[in-house]
């Protein structure tokens, strides 16, 4: 028991420091503010557009449209790859990564906390602003019921999860390319688009919420801001947040199986 | 001549050098051609969803996307120097453009030159042609002049924003993300009509950040929509020269920023 | 050929709070200091001299150097080099100077050494002939040949560093920079080297600055020494009065013919005895070099005699070791009138 305590507090020593490294970046966080409302503000011109001249009723209104962009700023930076680019796989393509393997710290775990202490900072520093703020100028919708927001916590912190093992995964790749900027710059299309993120889902016709609903990305997005606007409910919620649970542990293993690949491949090539 | 001759002799250099891996140039090309292709296709779901944007169809919505698509594109290709230039001052490599006989601006332009955006400008392209053949636009030659210097006035455009955004890191190493704002913020506003932002949101990108003349302008005048938009006719046909003014400005600024220049380590 | 007065530059530094609350605060405030990097430096090189410029970590060397170039603007002062002022006529002047930083490369990463070169030519709009020319004097005093054709990253430290000077003389400059040019080579390397700038300068006139850290470099190649310190310049003059200057003790060694019992000479301290061998210090105001012979003479047989010049290497060291700032030192040893350092020179 004790030595699992001791492990616990040795990453969240890392998940101190991941936060306490990107309080140095005064200017980039007001930008990075800056760049949230900018983005919000155009989804709310182009979607208080789009509805102006809708023809028949929507399973989302403009009400909980601006909501869901408005969380779509606030959690923006929870979302995948936002961190670990240039640090880890840097040290990846240099091969100085190796020297992680001299640590007596299980690495996953390490990039894990690292991307932990990222999410803390920026829910701090950049998502709570951006909530507060919007609350003043738009009409965002706040749940009443104690059970949604309970859930939706619970949600959120899988979704952040599920997105560290993603970025994880994909940057794990960089062991065995050269450049990861195509490749790296691909998935992220991809997962942002089945996420929810530039589009939501309800809004998506038919064929394509069904492939989007068989793949995990919607777990970051998609699921979480479904809870809040309370279109799921009951017993769905528990659905929902299992299947969440099951990607994040996929996630973790398929990481895991490539770092350790990669890790292997690197001793034995000597970088 | 000598500018010139030397500037292609620095792109032909660069593109041999991003040919080293031919494979995994070919892949970059096709990963940026997809991403681009996602982008547009947001674009259409929505316009499945609501048929139309204050007015405009679907192709209408795609020519603008693909006029900003090809400015923007093309301009990361060959601005790409002052895109990355936080790189050369952290690395001390603009000190050593500013000992050779050539002026800085013009160095730092044909320091690098990012081929593989033509993934994502041929998708632009892709999709201008596409949505010219369902308009049914009158071309004369006058527009097609009219559309041409739009684009390269675009593309000057997109260049000085990040002329500023390089200047600026002569002043802070973390380059100022908020260029990223106007860059590829500019990029996702510029994909709609801006008759549906506010007015002040408007002025602000038209006389201060003159996006609205990269293809919003231009276009209101090939797409013919100039009578309905209320735009005085004269701005939309001043509108392509406007690119052309903000570069100008943006490299005095430039000019101003070099001899603010604090070098690193003492 | 290069005329320095009364230069300055001050850097505003930016001032980071530690620990988390600091962190925080960072976000909302940032407080900057003035840091002199270069306080009011007058100086003068004639062409065709090879000027070493000294001076510990820090103390304005490679700031001074930036604003000869043209790299950094002066806060005050003037310069001119060839008569142009660098940093307003920058592109002029940097036609007529070549520039190596010994700590990175000017040359083109990716490419091999021969288009780095060839792009030079195009840059600096060398003609034909000269560059050939130019080319083959440095291939033969270089060996520039063994790895012409190899891409600048992947050369040694040595072969880069030669690389880089030949480049920065193609274009025949009339003053060329070098700072710290020896930094990590080994010893062939080096002297290879300085083989090279010597001859340059002998048969180019071509005037050198140089900034270094290796002592060996100044003692090979400079007649004249300017010395920098916390800014400011505190010595301009030759090589051999800087050593006498700040050494005004030296070293005596004696081979006695026979052992003596007591070998203490007024004046004199023996710092090392082993059987008929000894070595005194001692201070030329004191007593001087002959007055001592002749002491021992008077009282002892001798098989060999010999005064060593202290290493210079040694002494700057020990000055900056101290913690008296070289400029103090200087002035304790009431040996330098600082106000009147141009004559001294």
């Amino acid at each position: 028991m004790r030595t699992l305590y001791l492990t616990f507090h040795v990453y969240l020593a890392f998940v101190t420091k991941s936060f306490q490294k990107r309080m140095q970046y005064r200017v980039a966080n007001l930008a990075g503010l800056t760049t949230n409302f900018f983005f919000l503000l155009v989804h709310i011109f182009v979607y208080t557009a789009f509805y102006a001249a809708r023809t028949g009723p929507l399973s989302l209104n403009l009400n909980e449209i601006i909501t869901y962009f408005v969380l779509c700023q606030v959690f923006f930076m929870l979302m995948p790859f936002w961190g670990a680019r240039s640090e880890v796989t840097s040290a990846i393509k240099d091969g100085s990564v190796a020297l992680q393997l001299t640590k007596p710290v299980d690495f996953q775990a390490y990039w894990f906390s690292d991307e932990c202490g990222r999410a803390c900072y920026y829910l701090l520093m950049r998502g709570l602003p951006t909530f507060l703020i919007s609350i003043i100028f738009f009409a965002v919708a706040i749940p009443t019921q104690p059970i949604t927001v309970m859930a939706f916590a619970v949600s959120i912190t899988l979704a952040t999860f599920m997105s560290a093992a993603i970025t994880i995964t994909v940057f794990s790749f960089a062991f065995w390319t050269l450049d990861t900027t195509g490749f790296s710059g691909l998935s992220y299309s991809i997962i942002t688009l089945f996420s929810g993120m530039l589009v939501p889902i309800a809004l998506w016709p038919e064929w394509l919420a069904h492939i989007a609903a068989w793949l995990p990305f919607g777990g970051l997005i998609d699921i979480p801001f479904s809870i809040y606007l309370g279109k799921i409910t009951g017993m769905d919620i528990w659905i929902a947040i299992g299947k969440q649970m099951i990607w994040v542990v996929f996630f973790l293993g398929l990481g895991r199986i490539l770092l350790k690949r990669g890790f292997s491949r690197l001793v034995i090539q000597g970088g | 001549m000598h500018h010139l001759s030397l500037y292609l002799h620095f792109v032909k250099l660069r593109i041999r050098s991003q040919m080293a891996y031919r494979l995994s140039f070919v892949l970059d090309l096709f990963a940026q051609a997809s991403i681009s292709v996602i982008d547009f296709f947001m674009i259409a779901l929505l316009f499945n969803r609501f048929k139309e944007l204050a007015g405009w169809s679907l192709w209408e919505v795609g020519f603008l996307y693909g006029m900003i698509g090809i400015c923007f594109a093309v301009a990361e290709m060959m601005g790409r120097g002052f895109d990355v230039f936080q790189r050369n001052v952290v690395r001390g490599e603009f000190d050593t453009m500013l000992v050779r006989p050539l002026g800085t601006f013009y160095q730092v332009f044909a320091h690098e030159f990012l081929l593989r955006r033509l993934g994502r400008i041929a998708q632009a392209l892709a999709v201008l042609l596409i949505a010219n053949s369902q308009l049914d636009i009158s071309w004369s030659l006058g527009k097609v002049g009219f559309l041409l210097v739009s684009l390269v006035s675009g593309t000057c455009f997109f260049i000085g924003l990040f002329v500023i955004g390089a200047t600026s890191c002569f002043w802070t190493v973390q380059s100022i993300e908020i260029i990223n704002i106007f860059t590829n913020g500019g990029v996702f506003m510029g994909s709609y009509p801006f008759s549906i932002y506010r007015w002040w949101f408007r002025h602000f990108f038209t006389f201060i950040i003159p996006l609205a003349c990269v293809n919003y302008f231009p276009s209101l005048f090939l797409l013919e929509k100039v009578a309905s938009s209320g735009v005085p006719p004269l701005g939309v046909q001043l509108a392509p020269y406007a690119g052309f003014l903000f570069l100008g400005v943006t490299m005095l600024f430039w000019r101003w920023g070099v001899l603010r220049y604090q070098s690193t380590g003492h | 050929m290069i005329e320095v007065n009364n230069l300055s530059k001050t850097f505003k530094v930016y001032h980071h709070r530690k620990g988390f609350f600091g962190s925080f605060m960072n976000l909302f405030s940032r407080k900057h200091r003035l840091v002199q990097a270069v306080d009011s430096v007058s100086f003068s090189v004639a062409r065709g001299e090879i000027i070493g410029y000294l001076g510990p970590n820090g103390a304005g060397k490679s700031t001074t150097i930036k604003m000869l170039t043209g790299i950094l603007v002066p806060t005050s002062g003037s310069v001119t080099v060839n008569g142009y002022i660098p940093h307003r006529q920058r592109k002029e002047n940097a036609k007529r100077i070549g520039v190596v930083f010994g700590q990175r490369s000017h040359l083109w990463f990716d490419l091999p050494v021969q288009e780095s070169f060839e792009l030079l030519q195009r840059i600096y709009r060398i003609p034909e002939a000269q560059y050939r020319h130019n080319v083959e004097v440095f291939d033969a005093l270089l060996g520039l040949g063994d790895f012409f054709r190899t891409p600048v990253r992947q050369l040694s430290l040595g072969q880069r560093m030669r690389a880089d000077i030949a480049a920065a003389l193609l274009h025949n400059p009339d003053v060329l920079f070098l700072d710290e040019p020896t930094i990590g080579l080994d010893v062939v390397a080096k002297a290879r080297i300085r083989e090279f700038i010597q001859q340059i300068n002998a048969e180019r006139q071509v005037t050198v600055v140089l900034t270094t850290h290796d002592l060996d470099d100044v003692e090979k190649l400079c007649k004249r020494v300017i010395l920098i310190d916390n800014a400011r310049l505190c010595f301009d003059g030759e090589l051999a009065a800087l050593r006498r200057l700040l050494s005004t003790e030296r070293i005596l060694s004696v081979d006695y013919a026979e052992t003596y019992s007591d070998i203490s000479i007024p004046n004199a301290q023996v710092i090392y005895q082993e059987e008929s061998r000894v070595q005194y210090r001692f201070s030329p105001e004191a007593i001087s070099t002959a007055d001592l012979i002749g002491a021992i003479l008077q009282r002892f047989k001798i098989v060999d005699i010999s005064v060593q010049e202290p290493d210079i290497e040694e002494l700057i060291k020990t000055v900056y070791e101290d913690n008296l700032t070289l400029a103090q030192k200087l002035a304790e040893a009431d040996v330098i009138d600082l106000t009147n350092r141009k004559r001294i020179s």
